[in-house]
């Protein structure tokens, strides 16, 4: 099976390059990963960079564009995919070498949305020495929020986030928002949405659900984008 | 303008503005399509009418605030950061030149219907 994957090893290249790679096909089973087929590949050329950790879709480290599509390579089927495979770095932020990004940027909105709870406000607080009581039905509303890994496939294929990256929080970090937003045991919700109401860090979002479509959690940030204009419609009413 | 258009009210300023134009511009065409208006007196009676005449001085300001959300975002995305002002500012300036050319053309139609005898 052919292979072309980025290169870009800044100590002896100054431009980055596709190299061609050959994997021999009985070595490729069903149940091959592609980051299985990228680890036989550094066999072959040891210097070839990426990162992996949990390899089983948990930790999200391993987020690549593969064929134009981001992946995380620890869940994708090597022979569902067409040959030759054309593997890059995730797109829209700076590669430090092969098919490592630096995230920097990105993990700098999802930490601005303030992604924890915050029981406390100058004129009200909430006793932390007791349990903070869900009901069941406020607790599934969280559903489709937390399970967000942080691998960055959604903000990396995001075009909003390429023109915007350093304003525009991206759809994990808004995802993140939006799930500390609804959340009933969080009282800054108006604070939340007000910080969020501002023409680049929320609104140049324009729908275009590249996020959606290549989240590998299967979640949906851009109904969580618009959820929060919905909810910001609705502390304008209240 | 860009204070009071950002963020949230923007965007529900883009919609509002969209459903009013959406409902207006098929209505105005079908009026004046089917209003026989052999003369410039004739159009100038159709265009004063009081209801035709509030609805079209209230689309020029929500056609503005539509096209300047809109642009605005098309400059916000694509030009190039440090031009961002300058563009805005081109945009405010053609902006305000319609506006006003069109609440002139408004205001004209009025007198010139009230000194014709149509209102």
């Amino acid at each position: 099976m052919q292979f072309s994957i980025y290169r870009y090893q800044p100590e002896s290249h100054d431009e980055p390059y596709m190299q061609s790679f050959e994997l021999a096909d009985d070595r490729i089973n069903d149940d091959t990963m592609l980051l299985g087929a990228l680890e036989m590949l550094r066999e072959q050329d040891p210097t070839l960079t990426f990162r992996s950790s949990c390899k089983e879709g948990v930790c999200g480290s391993d987020g690549m564009n593969v064929n134009g599509q981001n992946v995380l390579s620890c869940i994708t089927q090597v022979k569902s995919l067409p040959a030759p495979v054309v593997i890059r770095p995730m797109p829209g932020l700076p590669v430090i070498r092969d098919l490592v990004i630096d995230m920097d940027l990105f993990y700098r909105h999802y930490e601005s949305v303030d992604p924890y709870l915050q029981p406390t406000q100058p004129n009200q607080t909430i006793d932390l020495d007791h349990e903070l009581l869900q009901s069941p039905q406020e607790r599934e509303r969280l559903d489709g929020s937390y399970e967000c890994i942080l691998c960055g496939c959604c903000a990396t294929s995001c075009p909003s986030f390429w023109w915007n990256p350093d304003q525009f929080h991206g759809p994990a970090a808004l995802l993140a928002a939006r799930r500390f937003v609804i959340d009933s045991r969080d009282i800054t919700t108006r604070d939340r949405l007000e910080k969020l109401d501002d023409v680049y860090k929320t609104f140049r979002c324009r729908n275009i659900q590249n996020c959606t479509a290549s989240c590998p959690k299967g979640l949906n940030p851009s109904q969580a984008i618009n959820e929060l204009k919905s909810l910001m419609l609705k502390k304008q009413v209240d | 303008m860009t204070r009071l258009l950002t963020g949230f009210r923007a965007h529900l300023w883009q919609r509002v503005s969209a459903v009013w134009l959406l409902v207006y511009v098929p209505l105005a065409v079908a009026y004046l399509a089917f209003q026989p208006v052999s003369s410039h007196a004739a159009l100038m009676g159709v265009l004063s009418q009081p209801l035709f005449w509030v609805a079209s001085v209230l689309t020029i300001g929500l056609l503005a605030v539509h096209a300047w959300v809109g642009v605005r975002d098309a400059i916000l995305d694509y030009a190039p950061r440090p031009r961002v002002g300058l563009w805005l500012m081109a945009l405010a300036t053609m902006l305000a030149f319609w506006v006003g050319f069109a609440l002139y053309a408004a205001w004209r139609i009025l007198v010139e219907a009230n000194e014709g005898g149509l209102l």
